[in-house]
């Protein structure tokens, strides 16, 4: 199973990917990725509106240092989807083992890297309603920031503390 | 090994009937000039020397065979024959062209080896530097050397390919494609459904793969040109303002400041990319929610300090570790709790999730935004408005310029412009050419090479498996794959030996006129290509095809077609002065123009200079023939050949008098 974009994703972030500082597409899934893990968006590739393509088969190089803690984070996104107490260990022990894959290059079962993909689409959504088609890369970077604080503000990821 | 040009003679063809004989009093001179003026084949001859010496012209098709025909000539053969010394035993290679038949022959004569053989038959040792694209590097057209340094064409990495002879490595892999291809057509097939759709396939995707593998090459190239043409319009147009009285300094100032800025900006942006890609820095509470997962984890006991693994092997024993027998019920009752426990390795991977939370995310109890992301943001902020408000400054100074009348500004303004949106369509086809895979997009419409690759490989794939050939083909595409490596790391560590060796010879050789390569790719780069004048650009050319030829202690002719055209005289008598010194034969046919300034720095630097002037006999020539000098002429049929530096230099007058 490997890392899937949306189609329109692409042509969103046309004028800024594969222009310096973003060297790959990854970095735009990555952007889509953290946009739907931090507002909980998530939606299923394969409809027509939602037609993805194959990025990658693994973190590149850029993300390889990030790669426990962008998986983590999925750990997190997919607990509170499906309402698990972090305290129910059987429960936290079974979603673990669904979304990773000791034998994988990434660390994730396919069931892992289909709802990064699926996050990542619900982020593509999350940053296009938010903001017009981007196309310099210095005043997306920082919209983004911005973007990411809306969605931890008034998104789930209090709730995490809450939880705690 | 040194290889020398003794001579050459050309019958029944395009090109004059001549025999040129290069020996002077025995000996092969350090320089050979051979006048022949428009029209009597120069063009031709090269070509055909290249030809002669390749065995390329086996594969000519008839009309390629055909196009050497002299017009209006009867003959049925024409024929090209090129002299060798080789370490100074000859070797003789004969074209034969049958236009009847529209094929080629070959007459190979080498003593060594007992005389007159019909074919290409070249000695094995001197055969590897006898392939074009190694002969390319020594016979050729006198821009040539220019385009070395052209960063639209890639005639460098050419010449590197030939000197690594790279090209073998090219053929290893087109010869192994080629047998799988054989077996795939020989192959056995179950059935045949789908064979003939599948191989149409690859053919049409390998074309527009190699298609778009030379738009990527062009357009690599043109966009290397376009930024070397900005930086010297703006070069131009700042040298242009600053002459300016009244806002000259307002404008350098806005200058300094806009190019301040734009680094500034590109710097943090860079900055803030590589906070942007740790979502431990990109927000506070990102960083806290790591935090509390691995402390709920750790709560947890996640993971356990017991591993499915170990009740796996508990399963194999014939009693429990709590001493009980192991039955049936106790091994189904381990199995289903088992279970419950990860394996091993999925606690190596939570474990190694909880020591990055702990390793990025130290555990300091409240999280505060990060303060290098704000201060990098607002920096950024900062930049930008700057570069904002110097664009506007720079853009008006020139607006104002305009429109006192300065045309020239406008002209060169809009020419920066222009060639701005050029760079930014050229980017975006190169982003298609090296976008990732998009399933969605047809085949005859994509430009990314990953997607054609892919479904190259897919195509391939059908075909051996329709015709069981999946290990060749699976054996062929891993060599393929090596020796595509092979090629990029040998070019790479060649490209470095060579740039210190040029760059050691150029301090030498033009000690008076100093320039540096700064480095080496598709083309020759120049340390402040921008300043390089002609002649050192054309100088460098030779200084770098002379480095790549002679490593290794080989020594080759030089065989230049108008070696000093494209050139004024002050820059001729440099050049004429340089290639003596470069090479041990250099063989130059000129026309007559070329000779002022060339030929007398020519005869500086060298012991020895050898002048042949080559005419056809026409009408319109009558007169010449009538004026021959009485010794040192041979004639034939259509072509006479003069031997002498005195009618050399005179037969400008004699052309101009006939004209």
């Amino acid at each position: 199973m490997n890392f899937r974009l949306r189609t329109d994703a692409k042509k969103w972030f046309s004028e800024v990917s594969g222009r310096s500082p973003f060297k790959t597409a990854f970095d735009v899934f990555y952007f889509c990725l953290i946009a739907g893990l931090v507002s909980g968006r998530h939606n299923e590739l394969g409809q027509s509106e939602n037609s993805s393509y194959e990025i990658t088969d693994n973190f590149t190089e850029e993300f390889r240092a990030q790669r426990n803690l962008i998986i983590g984070l999925l750990i997190l996104a997919d607990l509170r989807a499906h309402g698990i107490d972090v305290h129910e260990k059987q429960s936290v022990r079974n979603t673990i083992q669904s979304l990773l894959d000791p034998h994988t290059q990434t660390g994730l079962s396919d069931l892992g890297v289909r709802l990064m993909n699926e996050y990542s689409s619900g982020g593509c959504d999350y940053l296009a309603e938010r903001r017009a088609k981007p196309f310099l890369a210095e005043e997306f970077l920082r919209d983004f920031v911005q973007l990411v604080d809306s969605a931890v503000t008034s998104g789930p990821l209090v709730g995490d503390l809450a939880v705690n | 090994m040194k290889i020398e040009l003794r001579g050459w003679s050309s019958e029944g063809l395009r090109c004059p009937d001549v025999a040129v004989d290069l020996l002077a009093h025995g000996e092969i001179p350090p320089v050979s000039l051979i006048q022949m003026p428009n029209g009597t084949g120069k063009t031709t001859t090269l070509e055909l020397l290249r030809a002669t010496l390749d065995g390329g012209a086996k594969q000519w098709a008839p009309a390629d065979v055909r196009r050497f025909q002299r017009p209006h000539d009867t003959s049925a053969r024409g024929s090209f024959k090129v002299d060798l010394l080789v370490d100074e035993r000859p070797l003789t290679f004969e074209l034969i062209l049958d236009y009847t038949e529209g094929q080629a022959f070959y007459r190979t004569t080498d003593p060594a080896t007992g005389g007159v053989k019909s074919g290409y038959h070249p000695p094995p040792q001197v055969y590897p530097f006898l392939r074009s694209q190694f002969i390319n590097l020594f016979v050729f057209d006198g821009e040539f050397a220019g385009r070395l340094l052209d960063v639209g064409k890639s005639e460098a990495e050419k010449a590197i390919d030939a000197l690594c002879q790279l090209y073998l490595l090219n053929d290893v892999a087109e010869t192994a494609d080629d047998a799988w291809k054989r077996a795939a057509r020989g192959g056995n097939p179950r059935t045949t459904t789908g064979l003939a759709g599948w191989e149409r396939a690859q053919t049409r995707i390998a074309t527009r793969i190699t298609q778009i593998e030379t738009a990527q090459s062009q357009s690599k190239g043109e966009l290397e040109g376009l930024k070397l043409r900005i930086e010297k319009l703006k070069e131009v147009i700042a040298t242009h303002m600053a002459r300016s009285t009244s806002d000259n300094t307002e404008y350098e100032s806005a200058q300094r400041a806009l190019a301040d800025s734009e680094k500034r900006v590109e710097a943090l942006t860079g900055e803030l990319m590589q906070f942007v890609r740790r979502p431990d820095v990109l927000h506070s509470q990102i960083a806290t929610s790591l935090q509390m997962l691995k402390s709920n984890l750790d709560s947890l006991k996640l993971p356990e300090n017991t591993s499915a693994q170990f009740f796996q092997d508990l399963l194999r024993e014939d009693t429990c570790i709590c001493g009980r027998e192991m039955n049936e019920k106790a091994r189904t009752e381990i199995t289903v709790r088992s279970k419950d426990y990860l394996g091993a390795e999925e606690n190596g991977l939570i474990n190694a999730m909880k020591t990055d939370i702990d390793k990025f995310i130290p555990c300091t109890g409240a999280f505060e935004p990060d303060v290098r992301l704000a201060s990098c943001i607002k920096a950024l902020g900062d930049a930008v408005r700057d570069r904002q408000r110097a664009t506007g400054t720079v853009s008006a100074l020139r607006q104002k310029r305009i429109e006192q009348g300065d045309d020239k500004l406008l002209e060169w303004q809009t020419e920066l412009q222009n060639k701005t949106a050029e760079i930014k369509e050229i980017e975006n086809v190169l982003k298609e050419i090296s976008a990732p895979a998009d399933d969605s997009e047809d085949t005859e419409k994509t430009f990314s090479l990953a997607l054609l690759r892919k479904r190259l490989a897919e195509a391939n794939r059908k075909v051996s498996e329709i015709t069981e050939t999946v290990t060749i083909h699976r054996q062929t595409e891993l060599l393929k794959d090596i020796v595509s490596e092979a090629r990029e790391l040998a070019r790479n560590r060649i490209r470095g030996i060579v740039l210190t060796e040029c760059n050691n010879r150029l301090n030498k050789v033009l000690a008076h006129d100093p320039v540096q390569l700064e480095r080496i790719d598709r083309s020759l780069h120049l340390a402040h290509q921008a300043g390089a004048s002609v002649g050192q650009t054309l100088a460098v050319g030779y200084i770098f095809l002379m480095t790549v030829l002679e490593r290794g202690q080989n020594k080759f002719p030089l065989i230049v077609d108008s070696p000093a055209g494209p050139l004024d005289a002050g820059r001729r008598r440099a050049i004429g002065e340089l290639l003596p010194k470069l090479t041990s034969q250099f063989v130059g046919l000129v026309i007559s123009v070329e000779k002022l300034g060339f030929v007398s720095s020519l005869e500086g630097s060298a012991s020895k200079v050898k002048y042949l002037t080559v005419f056809r006999k026409t009408p319109g020539t009558k007169q010449w023939v009538d004026a021959l000098p009485e010794k040192g002429v041979a004639q034939s049929n259509n072509a006479a050949i003069v031997e002498g530096r005195d009618y050399f230099n005179e037969f400008d007058l004699v052309e101009e008098a006939h004209l």
